[in-house]
């Protein structure tokens, strides 16, 4: 539109000045004429001298927060280009469809940066590439673009709490929102009492000092040395898991983000398994911190369901860790040993997580 | 949507956006220009020493108080706009007679005036208007379309804007539109932090790019202007033969005494068919229109018999309708009644010549027109219209269903009334009366010109006072082929201009009609009684011979032609060609008169046609410039004086208003590199102001007792913190190679509380070099 409205008033300026014979207004109509073929080529050679790149390769991100990315744009010439276009595309991995937008800038002479910012809503491996750079002449008239494949990864990891799991002999000690299921589970024996403290709401009953309580009229708790040895087995089923949409493998990651959390608050530690193809070797990863459950998850992600085991793999392995241990299935459902303890459901995956408490 | 949003960041730069020089500099382009544009007409001018500086003054408060102070940005618009409608209501009378003059002086008026008081109004309003425009509501638009309307009417009004001018205006135009695209970043992407920055980067470089452009394009612009008007021309030609065609207007014969203002256009639409019983031998001129007043551009339509109707010797009421006669267009013809001898004058040459002369050599000419409408007749020179549409002897010229009409001529070198004879002729002796009644009229009424219409073609006339015939005409030839170029497409003339003068003291181009009108009004203002005519010139080479023996032609739209017909005595209305041929060659002739006469009389008064009698452009009115029309100094050119002083006055005056900025420029820039330094360049600029405020001038800093002397001399620098700046210094020249921030922000905090000390010591005018020119601190 703005090209054709100048070359018509040039072709009117270049009418003007010829019906009426004035020098200045040919000399007007000649250096418009000129000015549009310099435009024409001028972003073809500010393109040449532009590039791009991202200065992380790899950043991380919350699902639903806000993610600032930035890139460099060097123009090594001698003139600025007030305006370029950068056609940027985010999507995630083992996803054919994605997000495209246009971001538009400048570049004077150097490196300068240009941010912008994500907001991912599921949990996974997101994939950001700036495919075309476009670079503008100073009239914004003509352009020139030329191709470009800058990709950044960002993980997407939950920012899901943690599920609330507690270990508990009593069988049948109810929480009044939640199902319980009571099962047996490392952690139960204890060593060597650390130290005695008033008893908290949540606390278990078999860990109350009942002769101090009955001498002091207070319920004191005695709490013991954890057992640095205990661990909390998860077993992933991912039967099935790479014809998952995102959001699904989103509240899938995030389940067993909040699960290993969960157990991290019960057990020194976590060992994750999954993963074993006909033939294969299993994986698993022993969970000590948060940091080490996002390490989890991008393998997760990496993996995307690649390993993805038969399902009598998966219950092989549900006998060799023995009844005690956790199994999160695809289909968000989670099991201590043989029992379902919930089945989850991706639509109210967050109230769940953040309404039931589970005694195991 | 598939779970991703994302969004642009905008600039996190806080507070006011600033403006960048350059759109200081290109808004001063923008006014400047336009003022130069205004001042262009004849009529118009002003001090540019006094507005131009008000303007520049005006716009750098704007553009300065815009980001920093909004609330003087506010004080100085209102205030401008409130000392302008002072000014307007205290000196409305002088104001609106300037307004009045700039009006006269678009329509055409050279008078000149002085205008400063409308011209700092404009400039101040302008300034305003611009302003807020392209920095306030940063709408480019507006300002575009208003700066390209003002250039593009500039011709139509005349107005002869320079290329300076139209590059400041270019400039405007496009560079802004620069500014504009490059702070327009933020509403649709990400943006860059300093975006002003980058526009005015941008703008700068985009300025260079187009001043390049520029001065190529001048001298290609130059050298192929006529190329490229003719190639606007012959497209116009196209477009319109094409729309004549279909409209059916094309084989329409010309008519009228509408002088063109734009250019020739011909298709090789057929006109007329002429037949003739013999091959003429001269040009053949039919004339299908008379102009008898001049209107400014256009004639008003004029014939012998409304001459005589003036005479009082006819009266329309007497005229009679003769029986088994009809004109060409089927209506009766209206003969003058046959008592009065009068009614013969319009062929009263013919028919003497036939009785007087002996000459036999009558042509007979029949007329018909192509597209067999008859609304005008085209008849030749010394001729007698026939009645009927079948002559004896050339009955078969017409058949039986043509229309068409005839006459019988005599050609220019056959016509030879001998008037002495006629004197002794019994009843034919009244045709010299007749003939010298008539041309007394004839002089009073075709000498008239609206010498306020032609200021200046009345001032050629009254330079070179001529009275004999043959001299008048080889000046007129002279003029008009020494000072202008034969084209069809000389370009449109502007509507306030009159045609000749624009033809004859602007352009220089033109085509017959323009060479007609003026030498008519020429002949005129030499008492000359001349007409404008219009019709077909028919040379005998377009006549061909056909198997009756006859001989036809022809005529198409090329032939249309227009010419100066003078009244002489002896012979009539006689057709003068004044109009030069393509190649430029002079041919003329009148019975008396020919080229080897022209030649002979320019050679005697040293008159060359190569060489232009006055120099175009600057041949300007004579009562505008306080001279007599006698005056010979009124042509030639003439540069304004104050032109020359004013170019270095206007490049101090900018000097001084960018001055501060650049000092502020320039100390920011210093403090900053200072704020990077090392310790030791540090230290360096210590000494150095130090000695600049005449305190341990002999110091180089190496003295054991440096320290103590340091702290003596500057109280706000303990002796314990000189002593470790002398540490600090030592360990930098002598230690390990590594910087240490919070030892040379140490250094840097001696120096600052030192240059504060000096600072305070100093004379006003150190004070001034100190912190301006040397940048200590």
């Amino acid at each position: 539109m703005k090209k054709t409205a100048f070359f018509l008033l040039m072709l009117f300026t270049f009418y003007w000045a010829g019906v009426y014979h004035s020098l200045p207004l040919m000399v007007l109509c000649l250096a418009e004429l000129l000015l549009f073929v310099v435009l024409l080529v001028l972003p073809r050679l500010l393109r040449s001298r532009l590039s791009i790149a991202f200065p992380k390769q790899n950043e991380t991100a919350r699902a639903g927060a806000e993610t600032l990315c930035r890139v460099t744009v060097r123009n090594k010439g001698k003139l600025p280009v007030s305006r370029i276009r950068l056609r940027l595309r985010v999507w995630y991995a083992q996803d054919t469809k994605g997000v495209e937008k246009k971001l538009y800038g400048g570049a004077p002479c150097g490196e300068h940066v240009l941010e912008f910012s994500i907001f991912p809503a599921y949990c996974g491996l997101l994939q950001v590439r700036i495919d075309r750079l476009r670079a503008y002449d100073y009239l914004s008239l003509f352009s020139s673009a030329k191709r470009c494949k800058e990709e950044m990864l960002v993980a997407v990891f939950p920012d899901a709490p943690a599920l609330r799991i507690r270990f508990s002999d009593f069988e049948g000690e109810r929480d009044g929102t939640a199902v319980e299921q009571t099962v047996s589970h490392p952690g139960d024996s204890f060593n060597e009492i650390r130290q005695i403290r008033e008893y908290r709401a949540g606390d278990p009953g078999r860990h109350i000092h009942r002769n101090l309580s009955a001498r002091t009229d207070k319920l004191w708790i005695k709490e013991y040395e954890k057992d640095m040895n205990q661990q909390a087995d998860v077993l992933l089923d991912l039967e099935g898991f790479s014809e998952r949409t995102v959001p699904e493998k989103s509240a899938f990651y995030r389940l067993l983000s909040a699960l290993v959390l969960g157990l991290l608050q019960e057990t020194p530690a976590v060992r994750v398994h999954w993963g074993a193809p006909v033939g294969g070797n299993r994986r698993s990863a022993s969970i000590v911190t948060e940091e080490q459950c996002r390490e989890l998850l991008l393998a997760l992600y990496q993996m995307d369901g690649a390993q993805q085991e038969e399902p009598a793999a998966v219950s092989e392995k549900a006998e060799s860790l023995g009844r005690d241990a956790f199994r999160l299935s695809v289909d968000l459902s989670l099991f201590a040993g043989d029992t379902l303890l919930h089945r989850f459901s991706a639509e109210t995956l967050e109230r769940e997580m953040r309404e039931k408490f589970f005694t195991v | 949507m598939r779970g991703i949003k994302i969004k642009t960041k905008a600039s996190r730069a806080t507070g006011r956006e600033t403006l960048p020089v350059v759109t200081f500099l290109l808004l001063l382009a923008g006014v400047f220009g336009v003022l130069l544009l205004f001042r262009s007409p004849a009529g118009i001018t002003f001090p540019l020493w006094a507005v131009f500086p008000v303007t520049a003054g005006l716009c750098w408060a704007l553009w300065y108080s815009f980001p920093r102070y909004r609330g003087l940005f506010y004080a100085i618009l209102v205030g401008s706009l409130l000392l302008c409608g002072l000014f307007a209501f205290y000196l409305r009378e002088d104001l609106w007679e300037q307004i009045l003059h700039v009006r006269r002086s678009l329509r055409g008026g050279t008078q000149q005036m002085e205008m400063t008081l409308l011209a700092m109004l404009a400039a101040v309003l302008l300034t305003l208007l611009l302003f807020t425009l392209e920095c306030w509501v940063k709408c480019h638009t507006p300002a575009f379309l208003l700066t390209m309307a003002l250039l593009l009417l500039s011709p139509l009004l005349g107005i002869d804007a320079d290329l300076g001018t139209v590059f400041l205006l270019l400039l405007f135009m496009l560079a802004f539109g620069v500014v504009r695209v490059a702070s327009k970043q933020g509403k649709k992407g990400s943006l860059l932090t300093g975006k002003s920055r980058l526009a005015g980067k941008s703008a700068i470089a985009f300025a260079l790019i187009l001043a390049l452009v520029f001065l190529a394009v001048i001298p290609l612009a130059s050298h192929f202007s006529n190329t490229l008007y003719d190639s606007v021309y012959m497209a116009e030609d196209f477009v319109r033969g094409n729309l004549r065609h279909l409209t059916g207007k094309a084989s329409k014969p010309v008519t009228g005494g509408k002088i063109s203002t734009g250019n020739n256009y011909r298709f090789g639409t057929e006109h007329l068919y002429l037949t003739t019983n013999m091959l003429p031998t001269e040009t053949l001129y039919l004339r299908g229109f008379s102009g008898g007043e001049y209107l400014g551009g256009d004639w008003a339509e004029t014939k012998d018999t409304d001459i005589l109707y003036q005479m009082g010797v006819l009266e329309p009421a007497e005229d009679i309708p003769v029986e088994d006669t009809w004109d060409f267009t089927g209506r009766p013809i209206v003969y003058p009644s046959s008592i009065s001898l009068w009614g013969l004058f319009p062929w009263m040459y013919f028919e003497l010549n036939s009785q007087l002369s002996g000459a036999w050599d009558t042509v007979f000419l029949a007329v018909q027109h192509c597209n067999d409408t008859y609304e005008n007749a085209y008849e030749p020179y010394y001729s007698s219209r026939q009645s009927g549409w079948i002559t004896d002897g050339f009955d078969t010229v017409f058949a039986a269903d043509q229309w068409g009409y005839s006459f019988l001529y005599y050609q220019q070198k056959d016509m030879q009334i001998d008037w002495e004879r006629l004197t002794l002729m019994q009843g034919l002796s009244v045709f010299l009366s007749m003939r010298e009644s008539f041309a007394q009229q004839v002089q009073e009424v075709y000498t008239q010109v609206p010498k306020e219409l032609v200021p200046r073609l009345t001032a050629l006339a009254k330079e070179m006072p001529l009275t004999d015939l043959d001299e008048i005409t080889a000046y007129i030839l002279y003029t008009l082929h020494s000072n202008t170029t034969y084209t069809l497409s000389p370009g449109w003339s502007s509507f306030n201009q009159d045609i000749t003068e624009c033809f004859l003291f602007e352009r220089g181009k033109g085509f017959c009609e323009h060479y007609a009108a003026t030498a008519t009004l020429l002949y005129r203002l030499y008492g000359i009684p001349a007409r404008y005519a219009t019709g077909y010139m028919v040379s005998p080479s377009a006549f061909t011979q056909q198997a009756d023996g006859s001989y036809s032609a022809v005529v198409t739209d090329e032939s249309a032609h227009a010419w100066v017909e003078i009244f002489l005595k002896d012979y009539g209305w006689t057709p003068v060609e004044v109009t030069p041929t393509a190649d430029g060659y002079t041919v003329v002739s009148y019975p008396g008169f020919d080229t080897l006469r022209l030649h002979q009389i320019w050679q005697e008064h040293g008159w060359d046609v190569s060489i232009p009698s006055f120099s175009l452009k600057n041949k300007k009115d004579p009562s505008s410039e306080g001279q007599t029309p006698d005056s010979p100094a009124s042509v030639g050119s003439s540069i304004e004086p104050g032109v020359l002083l004013l170019i270095p006055l206007m490049g101090l005056c900018y000097a001084v208003l960018l001055l501060p900025l650049y000092a502020v420029k320039r100390r920011t820039r210093r403090l900053q590199m200072l704020n990077g330094w090392g310790c030791r360049e540090v230290f360096c600029q210590l000494l150095e102001a130090l000695r600049f405020g005449g305190l341990l001038p002999e110091c180089s800093g190496s003295e054991p007792d440096f320290a103590l002397q340091l702290a003596g001399c500057v109280p706000a620098v303990s002796r314990e913190e000189a002593e470790a700046l002398i540490d600090i210094l030592n360990e930098a020249a002598f230690g390990p190679p590594k910087q240490d921030k919070e030892k040379d922000a140490f250094v840097r905090s001696v120096y600052n509380r030192a240059a504060d000390e000096v600072y305070g010591k100093l004379s006003r005018r150190k004070k001034l070099i100190f912190k301006w020119i040397k940048v200590f601190g």
